[in-house]
């Protein structure tokens, strides 16, 4: 009888610990149901195309996604300057290279990291292009933990669609069949001349740059190396956002991670902007002008330095020719 | 992180604290509370710590000096052969001086911060003239930002030293812990306001947390962060319109503006409060209620006795008393008694204390000619009312009206609604003269044809919207009526139940309650409306693209 009898303190130990189990197993299967229940919810309230019609928030971005597999061997990141500088359909008259811009206003960098891997899921760019600026705009914790909810979860982007949605939404599985015709890239074809006096005045002063870009820029490295794809820092002219202190920063951050970086400012890379002609905003984002000479720049980077191929001649980009064409027309017009 | 419903708040600081707070050994729980205190406030106001930190040092120190003063005086009439009317009265007149002193050091910062720019702009018109005749330079002084929750700790601070000298605490000698009493980071914001009676021991117990308390805790944070983001965000979009241009509405559109701005101070405010009190008993405290289910109300006065009631009961303690109780206000009641009667003179008298309530209450919330206005009309309400109330009685008894019947009752709570309505237009306008426009609009100009038309689908809320706030509503309803019907137990209000906001079944008086609060008593019901909220508050709350972050309504007071 002694031997199968428990002291009263083991038996204590027990029941804590079958409660504990049971808290657990609570904590645990609260999580799988909400888990499953977001999953659910999200999939009724995402867009069912990438387009704006259809409730998908910056659809420019998105639109790579519309692209055909594997079609895209340049991918470019970033704010506005991203979009206002970089013109992938010239590239593809110049240099005979695919690429799109998955830049958005105000871009920050949670949100490039998951419109990057966004991307990386239906096409294998050999070069990923990140512009410089959105290296600075600081962020919240509070963003990056929302960002992160949305990309496993889009009903904390989509949630407000439930006042639009359809007896379709409930069969529908989401698509993206739609591309934005230039690719990614804004026409601005205002000329407001910018004062360039004091522009990249040499200094040896380093710009405080946020913390949590700092981690954010190794993640998206590391994401790249992961996926067999250069990613190059690239700094478009803005007398408004650029200036020497942010390029010393850059390149001893991009010296650490071992990443390219290429200031379009600056040296042999350097880009002739008139500042009179070539900005659409004094000097915060250049104009049709400033973005040729950009992306001719940046075209011919690209191919020497890269060795980023030519499909100029190839049957399966035929497409890309009747867009340069209705890209040509546009340009025409200004 | 400018809510205590950011991301910020409920996905890091809250749960880091948490953690740590629990692996810490309980001696040393306070530190991690204060820690994460200091934390909160220097992320909201960065170096306005240092006036956070000198309130608490003056009351410290205050603290002490009136303990010290207190055993001297227990020595000095123990002595033989004592004068112990001329030892008290010694003693008292230097207690009251440090007490007072401390009071001003308190009060001499929320002043500096809250009122100076009002004050100038009051006096100019006087003072201006005189001066530049003396010689004297009258330049206006520059807004300047105050520190997070400086009207909160304020009171706070105040209420310990007044507690202190007036014995019904003792002082503290901790420095640590008067801190923490001071700068618990779930009450910065928006309260409530706490005796140090109330809240300074149990913060400093380092209770463990228990799943008890965590469940009952979160379930608490959940229904708060439904009001504020399903209900009080979403009315914002409307209301912010209608308050900002007041003037392109009719009075139909206003009253409605009025309506919707009275439902999101509520749920503001009292959703943040849930935020509050559920954080406080996830770390095993229980800090005071500020809401209890005010729209029930049937008069003025009960509705203040449900509405902000930390705020109402420091009023209470430390203004309404002492001035009803002064030489001066005791003699004007003795006369008043002698000029109208038993009945009317002391309500008559009380005028003099309910003025100085109301006039700090309203200014206590801002410096503008709004919030004294604010002020004015609920004294007004109230006071008349106390007048009325007699010849509301005759009246009924006469017409042979029962006043317990429904439609009486309902009558007394339409009244008090139409009341704070009014009461909070004033609050929400744009200035003093902007809340007599809109009051002038509103019953000058009234129409439905905003309605009728359609434009008050343009004015930031459409039909969903309105819809998605018509249900909470009807849910908030519900929710407060079952409270309300089991409010007087004391036992519903010691059940973990009771703590997280419903009461207990067994206080219920009809079957249909019984068998709600039952229903919610059972684990598994609750898991499932817990999982539901969520949803409900991710689908349709009012955040992500296309709505501003609002920040905590009262935070700014």
């Amino acid at each position: 009888m002694l031997h199968n009898a428990t002291t009263p303190a083991t038996g204590r130990t027990q029941q804590q610990a079958a409660r504990h189990m049971r808290i657990a197993l609570r904590l645990v299967v609260t999580g799988i149901v909400l888990c499953g229940l977001l999953a659910a919810v999200s999939r009724i309230v995402q867009p069912k195309n990438n387009q704006a019609e259809f409730g998908q928030s910056d659809p420019e971005a998105h639109g790579v996604l519309g692209e055909p597999r594997d079609s895209i061997d340049v991918l470019v990141l970033g704010d506005s300057e991203s979009f206002c500088s970089i013109s992938p359909l010239q590239l593809w008259g110049e240099q005979g290279i695919t690429s799109y811009v998955c830049g958005t206003s105000g871009q920050i960098l949670p949100l490039t990291r998951s419109l990057l891997l966004s991307a990386l899921s239906k096409q294998h760019p050999k070069v990923v292009v990140l512009e410089t600026n959105c290296l600075f705009r600081p962020f919240r914790p509070g963003f990056a933990l929302n960002r992160a909810l949305q990309d496993k979860f889009p009903v904390f982007e989509y949630h407000n669609r439930w006042k639009k949605l359809r007896a379709e939404d409930l069969v529908y599985s989401p698509q993206v069949t739609w591309t934005h015709e230039l690719k990614g890239f804004r026409i601005k074809k205002d000329t407001v001349a910018a004062d360039p006096s004091g522009y990249m005045a040499p200094t040896d002063e380093l710009a405080p740059m946020p913390r949590l870009s700092e981690l954010y820029l190794r993640s998206i490295a590391r994401i790249c190396r992961d996926n067999g794809t250069r990613l190059v820092l690239v700094s478009t002219p803005s007398t408004v956002n650029w200036n020497t202190a942010r390029h010393n920063r850059t390149q001893l951050l991009a010296g650490e991670l071992g990443i390219d970086y290429i200031d379009l400012n600056m040296g042999s890379q350097r880009v002739e902007i008139d500042w009179a002609t070539d900005t659409c905003d004094k000097g915060d984002h250049l104009n049709i002008y400033g973005a040729q000479k950009v992306t001719s720049k940046l075209g011919e980077i690209l191919r020497a330095t890269y060795q980023v191929p030519s499909h100029a001649n190839e049957k399966a980009y035929a497409s890309w020719n009747d867009a340069y064409a209705r890209y040509a027309k546009q340009l025409a017009g200004t | 992180m400018t809510s205590y419903f950011s991301l910020t708040m409920l996905g890091l600081i809250l749960p880091g604290t948490a953690v740590a707070y629990q692996v810490m050994p309980r001696r040393a729980r306070w530190a991690v509370l204060l820690a994460a205190s200091y934390v909160t406030f220097w992320a909201i106001s960065g170096k306005l710590l240092a006036f956070l930190l000198a309130s608490t040092v003056t009351i410290w120190l205050c603290g002490l000096a009136l303990d010290r003063e207190i055993k001297q005086r227990g020595e000095a009439l123990r002595a033989p052969g004592a004068n112990r009317k001329a030892v008290k009265q010694s003693y008292a007149r230097r207690m009251r001086l440090i007490m007072a002193a401390g009071a001003a050091v308190n009060l001499g910062m929320l002043f500096a911060f809250k009122y100076v720019v009002f004050a100038h702009r009051l006096l100019a018109p006087l003072a201006a003239p005189l001066l530049t005749h003396l010689g004297i330079g009258w330049a206006a002084p520059a807004a300047i930002a105050a520190p997070i929750g400086i009207s909160f700790y304020t009171l706070q601070a105040v209420s310990y030293l007044v507690d202190v000298y007036r014995q019904s605490v003792t002082a503290d000698r901790n420095l640590c812990r008067l801190a923490l009493f001071m700068a618990f980071f779930p009450q910065i914001m928006e309260g409530p306001i706490c005796r140090y009676g109330q809240t300074a021991q149990a913060l400093w117990a380092g209770h463990g947390i228990t799943w008890e308390n965590l469940v009952s805790g979160s379930q608490r944070i959940l229904w708060g962060a439904a009001k504020k983001l399903i209900v009080a965000d979403r009315v914002n979009l409307l209301v912010k319109t209608v308050f900002a241009s007041y003037e392109s509405y009719d009075g139909g559109i206003i009253a409605l503006a009025a309506v919707l701005y009275t439902i999101q101070l509520y749920c503001d405010f009292s959703g943040t409060m849930d935020f509050v009190v559920g954080t406080g008993r996830i770390f095993g405290v229980r800090l005071p209620e500020n809401f209890r289910q005010p729209f029930f109300s049937r008069t003025a006065s009960e509705f203040w006795q449900r509405w902000h009631i930390t705020l109402g009961t420091w009023f209470r303690d430390y203004v309404f008393y002492p001035v009803s109780l002064s030489k001066p206000v005791k003699r004007l009641t003795t006369s008043a008694r002698h000029l109208l009667g038993n009945r009317m003179g002391p309500v008559a008298a009380s005028g003099v204390a309910l003025l100085a309530v109301w006039l700090g209450n309203g200014l206590w919330h801002g410096a503008g000619g709004q919030y004294v206005l604010f002020g004015l009309f609920w004294f007004a309400v109230i006071w008349l009312g106390g007048f009325a109330e007699p010849i509301a009685q005759s009246i009924c008894e006469r017409l042979g009206i029962d006043r317990s019947a429904l439609p009486y009752r309902a009558f007394q709570h339409a009244r008090t609604l139409a009341i704070v309505f009014c009461g909070e237009l004033i609050f929400r306008a744009d200035g003093g003269w902007a809340a007599l426009g809109m009051l002038r609009r509103l019953f000058g100009q009234f129409s439905l044809a905003s309605f009728a038309d359609g434009t008050v689908l343009k004015l930031g809320m459409d039909g969903a919207d309105f819809a998605c706030v018509g249900i909470a509503i009807a849910v908030l309803f519900v929710v407060g009526l079952l409270r309300e019907r089991a409010q007087h137990d004391p036992a519903a209000s010691a059940t973990p139940a009771g703590h997280a906001g419903m009461p207990a079944a067994a206080t219920a008086n009809t079957a249909a309650t019984r068998f709600a609060l039952a229903w919610w008593q059972n684990f598994n019901v609750r898991w499932v409306l817990g999982c539901a909220l969520i949803l409900a508050i991710v689908v349709f709350g009012a955040y992500g693209t296309g709505y501003v972050p609002v920040d905590p309504m009262y935070a700014s007071f």
